[in-house]
């Protein structure tokens, strides 16, 4: 039989310091109820308790405890408080919480429980509790109402047309623009918690009847052996679910929009979302997705594929003109044409550097620069552009310490690896590594290094599902929603992996 | 595991040892050459090279400057490599677009000359190919350029368009001449440049070409004959006609070749050999100095018949002139008897030179006369 109060140590934390909140069963009297929270919460001085009673029976006493700042306070003011004070048909019975429960508050969520474990909880996100003197039931009365950012368009995915809602840091209101995209009882929230101290929500949304068994038992037994103590920001679960987790390829989506969340979720993918963060995870991942962005089904697909095109070129140009450069400048001058290559000549007359020694500094440097933008106050932003454009860029050549054509080169390289967010960190470091390559053999080198990166690409799996599907047969329908999109009424079936429907359109 | 990274590791040092020739030079540590002249050794060698280097100018100031180098050798690979001593940077011939023969070399023969291009990676097989007319080839690369300063270039140019809008120069790539001069029955024809005098200036002139019989030059066809032999070869692409107009009393007409093939029978009877040669052409008015009034079909009619008969009349001129003055197939008949009747060139084989002049030629021209421009009568 279980006995009434918190059992042993629930307000300390045990040898590894970490609170459980173990079981217990709140006792008959308030006081004593009163006393355990206090216990479990002490030198929390955010906690607020309000004791009031009954106007017409002043024997029925209760205790209101809820955390400042996290809660609605006119719902506990006008639909908690007021009810049960001024309601005169209260009798003081063991019923009272049932009493209270079904006649008196009149909020919409509210629960009673007689476990401490979900008491502290509730309490804990933004709940108010309710304690009754002569019951041992608490009611659990939904006030969340701490403050949010507004929902705003996401600065790192943004569309020209089409929806502008971003993520939140509340998961609450995440999962409610997913809902209201999927409006079907198909869409599945599984909630479950993170970290031993943090006790972060999260929740794997996916379409039950879309769904990979598989890809869905394979997320689901990777985020059961997450061991970590706190988890702030999706990466953290990301980076100890990913496959070659060592690899400069993603493995796994990010995404901070609801409709490409939504759009994913109708690909058979499944989601994570997280609280505190306004970042969603979604698998399989696969090669062809760093490319997209939403502007490619909100816009016309002439212009998407277009836009789809140039990204892909996008990336090739970025990882493989400074590399081309110096093979060409150093090994196979005769490929160059006659004029160019007496311009470039002219150009590098002077310049103290190898070429490339040349290339790889002035790649250190825009890195640097953009790193510097991406920390800096927002407000001395002039003085950068001021050093990059002038010092950098016009000085650097006057002096004949780097030559124009490099200037050039590693402008169009730059503005290139912008175009593709996702694959920023890979485009970097393959720059680097093909530069090396075809510095030490030309283009020889070249094609060794781009023959490396495909295997590399091609050996990458995601949740079981090979990184490179979609671009890696030149089956037809694979082509639908790759280089091109095509149209809407011609994309009758989802993108080709293992999933068990996947005709979009009968 | 150990097995395997040695495996990788052997791999690696097999293809990287294994892979041919790897030398990094950065762009600015060397010279461009653009075009080479070769003559005859004037000091007892057997060659006098010269080299057209084109060099940046260094710190402030911009454009190019061009010098010309000499050096002697007893072949061309030597006289290549003796240029290097007298410049301080590595000579580069990746860009080197042109190569002056010199007349009277080329009397002597241009096979060996043409070895080394061939042969070595160095030089490129596309370079031009240009024989001197009257003058020696280093005179032709130090001629001040007029529009262009690099003179090597602006031949290479000057045959290419040659060959595109007038239709005058034969192909002159390196390794096509080499291919002809070791194609029997067929005398190869090489884009001729000569110097001419305008006001005390010498100018650079492309004025047609060159014919070698074998490897050794044995005479020159002015731009006309060129033009007719690209005819005859079907290799003409576009270019103009001009022709004295049919009343003489007017002045000429041009035509402008929209397109035309050849085409080329050869028969044998009895003891000698026929060629019928079809030569049909597209072409527009382009201008005519006299009145007539091409709405009216008889008109153009006219006009047709007249541009076919001097056609036909320039093209007997030219196979008169192969025949009797140079003792040259320039039109590669022996090429084809060899090609499409093995057999009987087996009987010709060896003494062709002596058969090609009693070669009977047929030569038909069919003209269509496309349209006479925006302007139907001439004023």
């Amino acid at each position: 039989m279980r006995l009434p109060g918190i059992l042993h140590s629930k307000s300390s934390p045990d040898e590894k310091g970490v609170f459980h909140f173990d079981e217990g069963l709140p006792y008959k009297e308030l006081h004593r109820n009163i006393e355990a929270v206090e216990e479990i919460f002490k030198d929390d001085s955010i906690l607020i308790k309000r004791s009031f009673a009954n106007q017409s029976r002043p024997e029925i006493k209760c205790c209101a405890f809820f955390f400042d700042g996290m809660v609605d306070n006119k719902i506990i003011d006008e639909y908690v408080i007021k009810p049960v004070m001024t309601s005169d048909f209260l009798r003081a019975d063991e019923d009272i919480a049932d009493e209270i429960y079904s006649k008196v508050i009149v909020t919409n969520d509210l629960k009673k429980s007689d476990d401490f474990k979900e008491i502290t909880q509730s309490l804990i996100y933004g709940d108010t509790v309710l304690f009754m003197d002569g019951s041992d039931n608490a009611l659990i009365i939904s006030t969340k109402g701490w403050q949010t950012r507004a929902i705003m368009e996401p600065d790192a995915e943004k569309v020209l047309r089409g929806p502008r809602e971003g993520f939140t840091e509340s998961m609450l209101v995440n999962l409610s623009m997913i809902r209201r995209r999927l409006c079907t009882p198909d869409l599945k929230f599984k909630s479950r918690t993170f970290g031993t101290r943090s006790n972060t929500k999260a929740c794997v949304c996916y379409l039950d009847s879309l769904v990979d068994r598989k890809v869905l038992d394979e997320f689901n037994r990777r985020l059961d052996q997450i061991e970590i103590d706190g988890v702030i920001d999706i990466n953290y679960i990301n980076e100890q679910i990913k496959d070659s987790p060592f690899s400069l390829f993603k493995t796994t989506g990010i995404t901070e929009r609801p409709d490409v969340l939504a759009a994913k979720l109708l690909e058979g993918k499944v989601a994570l979302i997280l609280d505190g963060t306004p970042v969603a995870l979604t698998v399989p991942y696969l090669f062809v997705e760093n490319f997209q962005s939403g502007d490619d089904y909100y816009l016309n697909f002439y212009f998407a594929s277009l836009g789809r095109f140039l990204r892909i070129t996008g990336f090739l140009i970025s990882i493989t003109v400074p590399a081309l450069y110096v093979a060409f400048t150093t090994y196979h001058r005769e490929m160059i044409p006659t004029n160019l290559a007496l311009s470039i000549m002219e150009a590098r007359q002077g310049i103290p550097f190898p070429t490339v020694l040349e290339c790889a500094i002035m790649l250190v440097i825009f890195e640097i620069i953009r790193e510097a933008g991406l920390r800096m106050p927002s407000n001395i932003g002039q003085a950068l552009s001021i050093v990059g454009a002038l010092v950098i860029g016009q000085a650097a050549v006057e002096a004949r310490f780097i030559s124009a054509p490099m200037v050039i080169i590693v402008a169009v390289t730059a503005i290139t690896g912008l175009m593709n967010v996702k694959l920023k960190g890979a485009t970097v470091i393959l720059r680097f590594l093909f530069l090396f390559a075809a510095a030490f053999l030309g283009i020889f080198g070249l094609s060794f290094a781009l023959v490396g990166l495909l295997e590399h690409i091609f050996s990458l799996s995601s949740f079981g599902v090979v990184y490179a599907s979609q671009v890696s047969s030149f089956k037809f329908s694979e082509f639908k929603d790759n280089i091109f999109r095509a149209p809407w009424q011609h994309m009758k079936t989802r993108p080709v992996y293992e999933q068990r429907d996947t005709v979009r359109k009968n | 595991m150990w097995k395997r990274a040695i495996i990788i590791f052997h791999v690696l040092i097999m293809i990287l040892m294994l892979t041919g020739c790897w030398n990094a030079v950065e762009i600015d540590q060397q010279m461009n050459v653009s075009g080479i002249a070769t003559d005859i050794g004037e000091q007892g060698r057997r060659y006098h090279i010269c080299a057209e280097i084109v060099a940046v100018s260094t710190r402030g100031g911009s454009g190019i400057n061009v010098y010309v180098i000499e050096t002697e050798g007893d072949t061309i690979f030597e006289s290549i490599r003796n240029l290097m001593t007298l410049t301080s940077k590595k000579l580069y011939f990746g860009h080197c677009k042109t190569m002056i023969i010199g007349e009277e070399i080329a009397k002597y023969g241009i096979s060996e000359i043409l070895d080394m291009p061939i042969r070595d990676h160095e030089l490129r097989m596309t370079m031009n190919i240009a024989v001197s007319k009257g003058c020696a080839a280093k005179e032709i690369l130090m001629t001040e350029g007029v529009s262009a300063p690099i003179i090597s270039y602006k031949i290479h140019d000057m045959i290419k368009n040659c060959e595109k809008v007038i239709g005058s120069a034969p192909y002159s790539k390196t390794y096509l001449v080499y291919n002809c001069i070791q194609t029997q029955g067929v005398c190869s024809v090489i884009p001729a440049v000569e110097l001419q005098k305008i006001q005390n200036n010498k100018v650079l002139k492309l004025c047609g070409a060159g014919v070698f019989k074998k490897c050794k030059l044995v005479g020159f066809l002015n731009e006309l004959q060129t033009k007719n032999l690209s005819f005859m070869n079907n290799k003409i692409r576009s270019g103009l006609l001009t022709f004295e107009a049919p009343e003489s009393s007017y002045a000429d007409m041009s035509f402008e070749i929209y397109k035309s093939k050849t085409k080329t029978d050869i028969s044998f009877d009895g003891s000698g050999i026929t060629v019928n040669i079809t030569v049909k052409t597209t072409a527009g008015i382009g201008e005519v100095g006299q009145k007539a009034n091409y709405s009216n079909f008889a008109e153009i009619e006219k006009t047709r018949n007249h541009l076919e008969k001097e056609m036909e009349k320039d093209f007997y001129l030219l196979i008169a002139t192969s025949q009797k003055d140079l003792h040259c197939d320039i039109f590669g008949i022996g090429m084809q008897i060899s090609k499409h009747y093995p057999q009987k060139w087996e009987k010709y084989k060896d003494n062709w030179e002596e058969t090609f002049p009693t070669v009977k030629f047929n030569v038909k021209s069919e003209v269509r006369i496309k349209g006479s421009g925006v302007v139907n009568r001439a004023a």
